[in-house]
């Protein structure tokens, strides 16, 4: 069978003493970098390349790729045990996963993320060797409208992140939206609320926002706290998941995992909504509703795994099409023009040792982060044992290195300041980042979809309604919708029943 | 594995780390330079775009070179932000002693200049042109499936069709939206712009049929073509592409005269002593002119071409006069 | 009914949505407004502020009608100090270089937790950050901060 031989020749090509090599060194440094906060991926990749210029083809990008994902997994640890998401996808795994922590579970938390990637990545891997042609054509069926509708969904289920006010999750949106409009509008090129800085042409970047609101909030309120209750003082009771752990985790893992494998070949911003989509349906469908928001380790199982596999699969478009779905996809671009190849439809047929090779080292690699990762476990959670008044400046001094780390400038660090105001304001008014976080990076996306979408219609807005897909979309958007807002609804007439009273 | 293969891999394991030790090393040094022994201290090579950019990767592989022509390392910084004015504005206001130096193109020289009401850096006056680097023309395409040919074709098409044909380009303001602009004034028709953000998700527009054509530079698009997925039509360049010989020039096709393209040079600040800029231009000149860089260059899309620091200067005095007229004239601003 | 606030988070939760809904509808009113199918670059932010302010009324309403919970203490000193650590981090980085300024941001954020106290213990554990840092940040991962800065080196 054809599957067999490319399968051995991928085999063949990654288990090579060099490739199994540099896959480990590429992992290593990515889950490195992944996790002292602020640090992307690109930067370093970038730094990298020209020094792979000497390397053959699939041993520089094997490693490469070994630096995407080994980030990817890198910046959840930090996001569970300090707060601190690094990048869009970590924040979910700040929601559950560092109430986790709190609570002495940090072990756990972590081993799930690590078990729950690694298995995620396998069916990834499969997914990709078995469908990757024909799933490549799904990335095209996507245009401005399809994506708005998709987006529109994700939103819509995102109100669930919220285990507030429903009021103040939309609200919070709002404000997202809002601070999505800085920068200059796609469509116009006009520079909205850049106020003449420069700097802010180009739009807030994320991880200022993210680590102002999360990280810099978070310490203030844990200092403002620190007399009443010990943090993170709770007792560590034990690393590994327990039986009954485990068999909670297996469906969302597997449910994370095919959403994420889906949403991550859309090069258009899928893999972005992986983890918050997961996570709210499995807020949705989870017997222990109650426990999300406080520590459910479901709530850490799923988005991890989605992000994991749409990690994975968004390498489809790349491998397949050669377009790049985020700036990372870009560089191995860039990498594999300078090796000579053109990436596009042809490097399955024209290259396939590389092709097959960069698949199965994606596997190798996520079990070698999987070995790499559950011993460290445990010098992780030694490493936030120690007293907080000695853990939170060291958190700041990386928060401060690696926000300046994005652009190369100061600017940025003095952005994060207003934002850790921002942020230490909301807790204590019970509003919650997170819901603000995700229309931050889906706003601009709407935006630009909905108003390329109409210019591309001139200006007929049935193109929404009328393309299957989007239409499709939509509908499932609106039943979500009211799923969400009739218990709510009624709720609140409780409530307010009871305050009248 | 064979042996050349384990060389090289030995050989860049050990490049990264000497890299890294002289980075280290040299970061620590004070500055202490004359003309003569320059360069004493690495030399920073600003990039105003992200990491990965197109420019990035020729910065990359061309600064690579020149550090190892003048025996110091040339550390490539990206600056991204505000369409490559940060970038620009920090090379200018830069110590002009040859250690800062900005890798430029089109939009941030000529295009920039006329585009935002004001910029806190004067284009001509704050730079030192120290050599042109690499030429990169735009291509028209459109989807393997249309029925559009050729030029005229595509014009004929624009003519009949009601509404206007839509053309997608990687963003407003950039050369190739510009290059549109000046298509629509010379060739007396209109299309509806649709402008995207960067020039993948418009490759996959096209691909997909949802736009009629698309212009874009020669590199991001090349695979595409080479698979078969799009059909390039035309150059923009005054000369066909090495890339794609076979394409005719919009000149070819009933245009003459037809020339947009972006090109990629080497600047500081102005004020850097004339010996180190003439050490700077040579350096260049034989990076690019080496065969492998060459060809990296050309999987880039783009001609290498190198030259004195007059002849860039006079390139981009030219230019900035021709881009400056088609942004008034399209009426795009920006702030 | 008095209009007494009853719910003092909602009220300034009100407070916020309008003031930024009301500062954003004021600068979009500068963005061309466009039309339903043919938006401009004002359209959207004129819609999300809008309703922002919408919200921030609701609110408001709210906060006399409900009974909340009170915000509680605020903390001011931990606020002012983590946030002028990281001012101080920004202003000092590329003038008196890393080291300074990883320094200066751990003993002033240090000092606002309660428990903070010289000891050679933390002041070793400074150190061994500013090491940290240098080494993995500037030298192995290339971020362009100097350790020493343009004050000392001219």
């Amino acid at each position: 069978m054809e599957l067999f031989g490319n399968l051995a020749l991928g085999f063949e090509t990654a288990l090579t003493l060099t490739n199994l090599a540099y896959c480990f060194l590429g992992v290593l440094l990515g889950t490195a970098i992944g996790v002292l906060p602020g640090l992307g991926p690109v930067a370093t990749i970038a730094m990298l390349l020209p020094l792979t210029f000497g390397l053959p083809a699939e041993t520089s990008l094997i490693m490469l790729a070994g630096i995407y994902y080994g980030a990817q997994y890198g910046g959840s640890t930090t996001a569970i045990l300090v707060n601190l998401p690094g990048e869009s996808s970590a924040v979910v795994a700040t929601l559950d996963g560092y109430q986790m922590a709190r609570r002495g579970r940090a072990g756990v938390a972590l081993a799930t993320a690590a078990i729950g990637s690694f298995v995620a990545g396998t069916i990834a891997t499969l997914v990709i060797v078995l469908f990757a042609p024909p799933l490549a054509g799904v990335a095209l069926e996507f245009g401005a409208a399809e994506y708005f509708s998709l987006m529109v969904l994700g939103l819509i289920a995102s109100i669930v992140l919220a285990h507030g006010s429903l009021l103040h999750a939309f609200g919070m949106i709002l404000i997202g939206f809002f601070l999505g409009f800085v920068g200059t509008d796609v469509n116009s090129g006009m520079q909205r609320y850049s106020f003449g800085v420069p700097e802010l042409g180009d739009g807030l970047n994320f991880v200022i926002i993210a680590m102002g609101t999360f990280g810099l909030g978070e310490i203030i309120a844990n200092l403002g706290t620190e007399m009443s209750r010990d943090v993170h003082a709770a007792k560590i009771n034990n690393l590994m998941p327990s039986r009954e752990d485990f068999r909670r985790i297996v469906k969302p893992i597997l449910r994370g995992t095919f959403l994420g494998s889906f949403l991550g070949i859309l090069p258009g911003g899928g893999a972005m909504l992986a983890a918050f989509a997961t996570y709210s349906m499995e807020k949705k469908l989870s017997p222990h509703q109650a426990e999300f928001g406080h520590g459910a380790i479901e709530g850490v199982a799923a988005p991890e795994s989605a992000n994991n596999a749409g990690a994975q699969t968004s390498f489809i478009p790349m491998l397949t099409l050669g377009i790049p779905s985020n700036p990372v996809m870009a560089l191995m671009i860039g990498a594999m023009i300078i090796q000579g190849i053109q990436p596009g439809p042809s490097v399955m047929t024209e290259q396939p040792s590389l092709f097959w090779g960069l698949i199965i080292s994606m596997w190798i690699g996520n079990l070698m982060l999987l070995v790499l990762n559950l011993p460290l476990v445990g010098i992780w959670v030694k490493l936030i044992s120690v007293p907080y008044h000695f853990l939170y400046p060291v958190i700041l001094t990386f928060c401060c290195i690696g926000v300046f780390s994005l652009n190369n400038s100061t600017f940025d660090i003095y952005l994060m300041i207003i934002f850790g105001f921002m942020g230490y304001v909301f807790r204590k008014l019970g509003a919650e980042p997170a819901p603000m976080l995700l229309a931050f990076i889906l706003g601009p996306m709407m935006e630009e979809y909905l108003r390329r979408a109409l210019l591309l219609s001139h200006g007929d807005p049935a193109v929404f309604i009328f393309s299957p897909i989007s239409g499709a979309l939509l509908v499932v958007a609106v039943i979500l919708l009211l799923l969400v807002l009739l218990p709510s609804i009624k709720r609140s007439r409780v409530e307010a029943f009871q305050e009248e009273a | 594995m064979t042996i050349e293969q384990k060389r090289a891999a030995a050989t860049v394991s050990r490049r990264m780390m000497v890299s890294l030790a002289v980075m280290a090393f040299g970061l620590a040094l004070p500055a202490t330079a004359s003309a003569q022994d320059y360069p004493t201290q690495p030399i920073k090579l600003i990039v105003p775009g992200t990491a990965g950019g197109g420019m990035d990767v020729i910065a990359r592989v061309i600064g690579d070179r020149i550090g190892t022509i003048l025996k110091q390392p040339v550390v490539v910084e990206n600056k991204p932000g505000a369409g490559g004015n940060i970038a620009v504005d920090y090379v200018a206001k830069s110590k002009p002693d040859g250690y800062t130096m900005l890798i430029g193109q089109t939009a941030h020289f000529s295009i920039n200049p006329s585009l935002y009401s004001s910029l806190p850096f004067d284009p001509v006056k704050d730079f030192q042109p120290v050599t042109l680097l690499a030429d990169a023309p735009n291509v028209v395409m459109v989807n393997a499936e249309s029925p559009i040919k050729n030029l005229d074709e595509l014009v004929a098409a624009a003519k009949a069709s009601e509404k206007g044909l839509s053309l997608a380009t990687p963003g407003n303001g950039t050369v190739s939206h510009l290059t549109g602009e000046l298509f629509q004034k010379t060739a007396q028709v209109k299309f509806n712009h649709i402008p995207y953000k960067g020039a993948a998700a418009a490759l996959t527009d096209v691909m997909g049929g949802r736009v009629d054509f698309m212009l874009s530079s020669i590199p991001t698009a090349l695979s595409q073509i080479k698979a078969g997925k799009l059909r390039p039509i035309a150059v923009s360049a005054a000369k066909r592409s090495p890339s794609l010989p076979d394409v005719p020039t919009i000149g070819e096709q009933g245009y003459p005269g037809f020339d947009a393209g972006t090109w990629y040079g080497l600047l500081v600040p102005a004020g850097t002593p004339t010996a180190v800029v003439e050490k700077l231009n040579a350096a260049a000149n034989e990076a690019i002119e080496a065969d492998d860089i060459r060809e990296k260059i050309r999987q880039e899309g783009g001609d290498s071409y190198g030259g004195t620091s007059a002849e860039f200067a006079a390139l981009m005095k030219a230019d900035s006069e021709k881009w400056s007229k088609v942004v008034k004239e399209s009426g795009a601003k920006v702030d | 009914m008095s209009p007494t606030i009853r719910a003092p988070k909602e009220f300034w939760m009100g407070l916020l949505y309008l003031a930024l809904g009301g500062a954003g509808i004021l600068i979009a009113q500068h963005y061309p407004f466009g039309t339903a199918s043919r938006m401009g670059p004002g359209y959207l932010p004129s819609l999300v502020c809008g309703l922002l302010m919408l919200f921030g009324v609701i609110s408001l309403v709210r906060a006399v009608r409900l009974t909340g919970e009170p915000i509680g203490e605020i903390a001011f000193k931990p606020l002012f100090l983590v946030l002028l650590s990281v001012f101080a981090f920004a202003a000092l980085s590329l003038r008196a270089g890393l080291v300074i300024a990883i320094i200066a941001l751990v003993l002033i954020s240090a000092a606002g937790s309660r428990y903070f106290t010289f000891s050679w213990k933390a002041m070793a554990g400074m150190l061994v950050l500013v090491a940290f840092c240098s080494l993995i940040f500037v030298r192995g991962l290339g971020v362009p901060l100097p350790l020493i800065g343009t004050w000392f080196t001219g």
